[in-house]
């Protein structure tokens, strides 16, 4: 296949942020000739142009993740001006939707978790903060994959620290997620259907051979405060000692000893939250070893896969390397991983069908698309708000989307975009829109907030002297002591309270219901966390570093009025996210859109939608507010379906919105048909 | 799809011994071995003869104490025995804790497994690893028990209801796995509160609910006309709204409903979630859904091990004896296989804060019911319960016997989306033949 028109090889380097409409049409264009060169050599057709109504909805949930309001639709719809549908995307990719969707895509393919440890929490913040300033993507791998420390010091540690004591299906994600290749398999044996051995596995491994799940720091801390480490041995001295003297010196090293491991308990949970390379630690090739290029137990060199060759690492900048060598715009696929990615966030497919497995994907329609796309991505630097502004401006983004769906697995021709379902989070969102209006602006700065005070708090720890730190020390110990006697109190409370019930005796039952909160109540609302207890100064400003868990703070706004983004992930069993298909953060890319019968009766009788006709909502509000039903059919059908109502459904079902009562039910079969639930 | 247009070693090896078998008059076990059944599958299936058409799946999630209830030893010094007494049971040479009165007496019932052994000492790895056979890997989810029952036989489902359903299941339930969605469990959150949203709305009548139905088709009509053919999600959702609907009007919705279960059974099962869990477990399994997991949480016992034994055992003991009873009352219990399950046991030896800590060393689960020899204890451990010292079962193990029970091959092979081989038995799980029956 042979192009007619020459790539685009005079755009420089590095482009100047953001790219100038000139350059962003001129890429665009380019994409959209090489598609239809190929696809006139394949004997196949473009799709015709969408109208206004398609390409208002698309754009809106494509680029910001929620339908437009009513207002937004009116205005686009009504405006007569050439460049409208320019202006709409250029306008929506600077507006926060576009982040909102954006980190909807970044926490579904790294499984990001909110709520594991404190790490979590750092990690969140710190992606969503890189989504927001729009970090370059190469930037954002390399910082994560770089990373080591204590998630206080280094949030984006939290990469690592998602699975922690996991170390080689750490690895295994990395290369899904970065190089889109599966190496899972040989991790035990040699990769059955690709070419990665087992040696080859863990000589990649071995890069991070040096990874022990510990907070370096707190041993340094506790050593500078009491003197020893928890775990030092004898020094040379103690051989040239009498009898008597080891005897005394043995006794008094136990006692620091002892005194070392119960300051040490003041860290106990950063144990969970940071990460020590040790530059004499090496992988090691596992028991079961089978093949005959190794022995179990062999010490395993670091090595890559695919192209750059290891030169002699030195054990501290094994870390640096592999980063470095992941997210090389040199290597094979770190840039044309993410143009294709890109590309399916777009288009609703990617270029290269199995976006985590190009190893065991069909060869794409246009491969040198792929390799146009990887340039695109190189000049604009891995902006990739400049790079989906391209996609964006394609022609291909104005195409009908294809009758029949791409076979999954196989190539696509992409004569026009995919039909697809919205995703978990555009649906809630767009019910959000509705009832709230236009909330995009609704940050939530709580994650931020509890992170600083916790941050805060850990740096005061790090800063501590020994006084303070045994004060600390000694709060930390009695509040445990303390959450113990509670716990035990409550337990015995429940079974009374138990039994009571069994008796039929629900007063008492009730009375002991009221004495567990009482008791529970008695440690402070941190119970359950563990926190220090109140009264010592030091062990006060420490409470938030030492807690089991990060502070909790209020969101600014209530949760029906945010954002899908602004809440914390995944979300949880049973909600709307959940059962409309949203990541439970178990694997990359999780998220589905897969139908099942819960999904369909939470639509049918949920409270979801019952808001909706909900008084006290802007949309039941304006709704009840019009008087013609022609002009209610009109809002029905331009808030759900982003359209006005063509003169043939105006006959149809001008009928249906006469009543209050009928207008209600006409508003939730719109609400449960397909035609809301995909996007053309 | 011909299965014998693939033949590779494995199919072709299978259809020799079955061939070999019918020739020589020895029957396939059951209905339900298939073409497909190695000889090692349909011998174990053949045991039991598939005789469990439904299962009930109760998992003790924290890990739950081992010593102190199923695997009792009353020799022990007190520093690994505690002040739980150990006690007999309708079976002579059985004995549990003392907390497990009420099952004592369903100990003819029962096959308790005292062998388990697994490598998985953290929640979530050992929840993963008994759930699906296989280690948990963060590049791929495996399918649990009961989406691999409803791939392996898609046939035998009745009514509308769902096949497998969940009861207080947490986010990290692996599911379905790589099988497709539809395959997933309904998961309840709460037995008492039944099945979300499957009734109208208050305010909407039937007749404006019909209407609405009807509203959808023809809103629907030209999307459907454009995609209807080309677009398997479409149909989909084509596919589950009239599930939905169905399962609204039908009366198997009931299922879900413990409101219609009498005073006394609500009593006999007792008051708490799980008891509620257990309650609506037997009522799915009567309605025919095929597959019921209940958790119960907080057997996490790291500290005051034996207050919180006080606290929860009792609920577990209650609710699995009336279980038992109910289904045998029902004429289920032959049809019905009862598991209890949990990620690993607590270390024998107390520690200093009277709690007992993680131990996949040793552990042990219990089978009842259909295809399982009552009366049995397969497996031992040493005089403290900290080594397994005969028939040590792996968590496949287990899965294979389940699977064996249902008349289900444990190793034949499905392929994952990245095309990697699996089976509902795990990678070398085999059926316990000596419990089977």
């Amino acid at each position: 296949m042979k192009f007619l028109l020459p790539l685009l090889v005079a755009v420089p380097t590095i482009l100047a942020k953001p790219l100038s409409p000139e350059v962003v049409r001129d890429t665009a264009r380019e994409i959209d000739e090489v598609l239809l060169e190929g696809q006139k050599a394949q004997g196949l057709k473009a799709n015709a142009i969408i109208d206004d109504a398609t390409f208002l909805r698309r754009s809106y949930l494509n680029i910001i993740g929620r339908l437009p309001t009513h207002d937004e639709a009116r205005v686009f719809l009504d405006s007569k001006k050439d460049d409208k549908r320019s202006k709409l995307v250029d306008t929506l990719v600077e507006s926060p939707g576009f982040n909102s969707r954006l980190f909807n895509f970044w926490s579904d393919l790294l499984r990001l978790k909110t709520r594991e440890e404190h790490n979590g929490l750092g990690w969140h913040v710190w992606l969503k903060n890189a989504v927001e300033k729009n970090v370059p993507y190469n930037k954002i791998a390399g910082e994560m994959l770089a990373a080591e420390g204590h998630v206080a010091e280094n949030p984006a540690v939290g990469y690592y620290l998602r699975d922690r004591g996991m170390l080689l299906d750490n690895v295994s994600n990395t290369v899904q997620v970065f190089l889109g290749q599966q190496i899972g398999c040989a991790q035990c044996h040699d990769h059955p259907f690709d070419d990665t051995t087992q040696m080859e596995y863990y000589q990649l491994a071995a890069f991070l051979g040096g990874t022990e799940y510990r907070f370096a720091g707190a041993r340094e801390k506790v050593r500078e405060v009491v003197g020893v480490s928890p775990d030092k041995r004898p020094n040379r001295k103690f051989a040239k000692m009498s009898k008597d003297e080891r005897r005394k010196f043995s006794m008094a090293m136990k006692a620091k000893q002892s005194e070392a491991r119960n300051i040490a308990s003041v860290f106990r949970y950063h144990q969970r939250n940071a990460l020590s390379d040790v530059p004499n630690k090496e992988l090691k090739l596992p028991v079961d070893y089978q093949y005959k290029d190794g022995k179990p137990g062999d010490v395993v060199k670091p090595g890559f896969l695919f192209g750059l060759d290891a030169k002699d690492v030195s054990p501290e900048k094994r870390r640096d390397y592999f980063a470095k060598w992941v997210t090389s715009p040199e290597n094979p696929y770190f840039t044309k991983v993410i143009s294709n990615r890109m590309w399916k966030y777009v288009f609703g497919y990617g270029l290269v069908a199995n976006p985590d497995d190009w190893g065991n994907s069909p060869k794409p329609h246009y491969p040198g698309l792929v390799e146009y796309l990887e340039k695109a991505m190189l000049a604009s630097d891995y902006d990739l708000k400049q790079f989906l502004r391209i996609l964006y401006q394609t022609r291909l983004f104005q195409r009908e989307v294809t009758v029949e769906e791409p076979a999954q697995g196989f190539s696509f021709h992409f004569q026009g975009p995919v039909l697809r379902r919205l995703s978990a989070e555009e649906i809630r969102d767009s019910f959000v829109t509705l009832a709230s209006g236009n909330i995009d602006s609704n940050t939530n700065n709580s994650f931020e907030e509890a992170w600083d005070e916790y941050v805060e708090s850990f740096n005061f720890l790090m800063s501590t002297n020994a006084k303070q730190l045994k004060q600390i020390d000694n709060a930390v110990d009695q509040a445990e002591k303390r959450r113990r006697e509670i716990q035990k109190e409550v337990s015995l409370l429940r079974t009374k309270a138990r039994e009571a019930k069994e008796a039929g005796n629900f007063a008492a039952m009730r009375r002991l219901g009221v004495q567990v909160r009482e008791t529970q109540q008695k440690f402070g609302k941190s119970y359950k966390k563990g926190s220090a207890a109140t009264g010592n100064p030091a062990a006060m400003k420490a409470s938030a570093a030492i807690a089991r868990r990060a502070p909790n703070v209020r969101p600014d706004h209530p949760e029906y009025k945010m954002r899908a983004s602004e809440l914390a992930v995944p979300a949880r069993g049973g909600s709307f996210i959940a059962e409309f298909g949203g990541s439970d953060a178990e694997s990359p890319s999780a998220a589905h859109t897969q139908a099942t019968v819960p999904q369909t009766l939470r639509l049918l009788n949920g409270l979801e939608t019952s808001l909706l006709t909900n008084k006290k909502n802007a949309f039941a509000r304006t709704l009840r507010s019009i008087e013609a039903p022609s002009r209610r059919l009109d809002f029905l059908y331009l808030s759900l379906y982003s359209a006005l109502p063509t003169k043939a459904e105006k006959e149809t079902f001008l009928a249906e919105v006469k009543t209050p009562e009928s207008t209600e039910t006409f508003a939730r079969a719109i609400l449960t048909s397909n035609r809301f639930l995909f996007v053309q | 799809m011909n299965p014998f247009n693939q033949l590779d070693d494995q199919s072709r090896r299978s259809f020799l011994s079955n061939t070999a078998r019918t020739a020589f008059g020895v029957t396939l076990g059951g209905a339900s071995a298939s073409w497909f059944s190695s000889a090692e599958a349909a011998e174990a299936i053949s045991k039991s003869n598939g005789k469990a058409k439904n299962v009930i799946y109760l998992y003790m999630a924290g890990g739950m104490t081992h010593i102190d209830t199923l695997d009792p030893k009353p020799e022990a010094p007190s520093e690994y025995r505690g002040p739980i007494k150990a006690i007999s049971t309708n079976v002579d040479g059985i004995q549990l804790g003392q907390h497990l009165e009420k099952t004592a007496k369903h100990a003819d019932k029962m096959a308790i497994i005292r062998s388990m052994t697994s490598t998985q000492g953290a929640h979530s790895q050992g929840n993963y690893h008994i759930h699906t056979s296989y280690t948990e890997r963060a590049s791929i989810t495996h399918p649990s028990m009961g989406a691999w029952a409803n791939k392996l036989d898609p046939e035998r489902l009745k009514g509308t209801l769902p096949p497998y359903v969940t009861v207080h299941t947490g986010n990290n339930h692996p599911g379905a796995g790589f099988f497709e969605p539809s395959i997933a469990p309904l998961p309840v959150g709460d037995a008492e509160k039944g099945l979300q949203n499957a009734k109208r709305r208050g305010n909407v009548s039937e007749a404006a609910f019909n209407r609405q139905i009807a509203l959808r088709s023809k809103l629907d009509e030209q999307f459907a006309d454009r995609f209807g053919k080309g677009q398997r999600s479409v149909r989909a959702y084509d596919e589950m709204f009239n599930s939905a609907v169905s399962l609204m009007k039908s009366k198997d919705l009931e299922a879900f409903d413990l409101s219609k279960e009498s005073r006394d059974s609500h009593a006999a099962y007792g008051t708490d979630k799980f008891s509620k869990g257990v309650l609506l477990s037997r009522r799915l399994v009567e309605h025919g859904v095929r597959f019921v997991e209940v958790q119960f949480g907080g057997f996490d016992w790291h500290s005051d091990n034996f207050t919180k034994a006080d606290e929860k055992l009792p609920i577990l003991d209650q609710a699995y004896a009336a279980l038992l009873t109910d289904l045998e009352q029902r004429g289920l219990l032959e049809s019905t296989l009862v598991v209890i399950a949990t990620e690993f046991g607590r270390t024998p030896k107390i520690d200093d804060d009277a709690g007992r800590n993680h131990f996949p060393k040793a552990f042990s689960f219990a089978l009842a019911g259909a295809g399982i020899k009552g009366g049995t204890v397969y497996g031992e451990t040493d005089k403290t319960a900290s080594n397994v010292i005969t028939d040590k079962t792996t968590a496949s193990d287990f899965n294979a016997t389940i699977a064996a029970a249902m008349g289900l091959s444990h190793d034949q092979v499905l392929y994952s989306p990245t095309k990697r081989p699996f089976k509902m038995g795990g990678k070398t799980g085999k059926p316990i033949a000596d419990v089977l029956a």
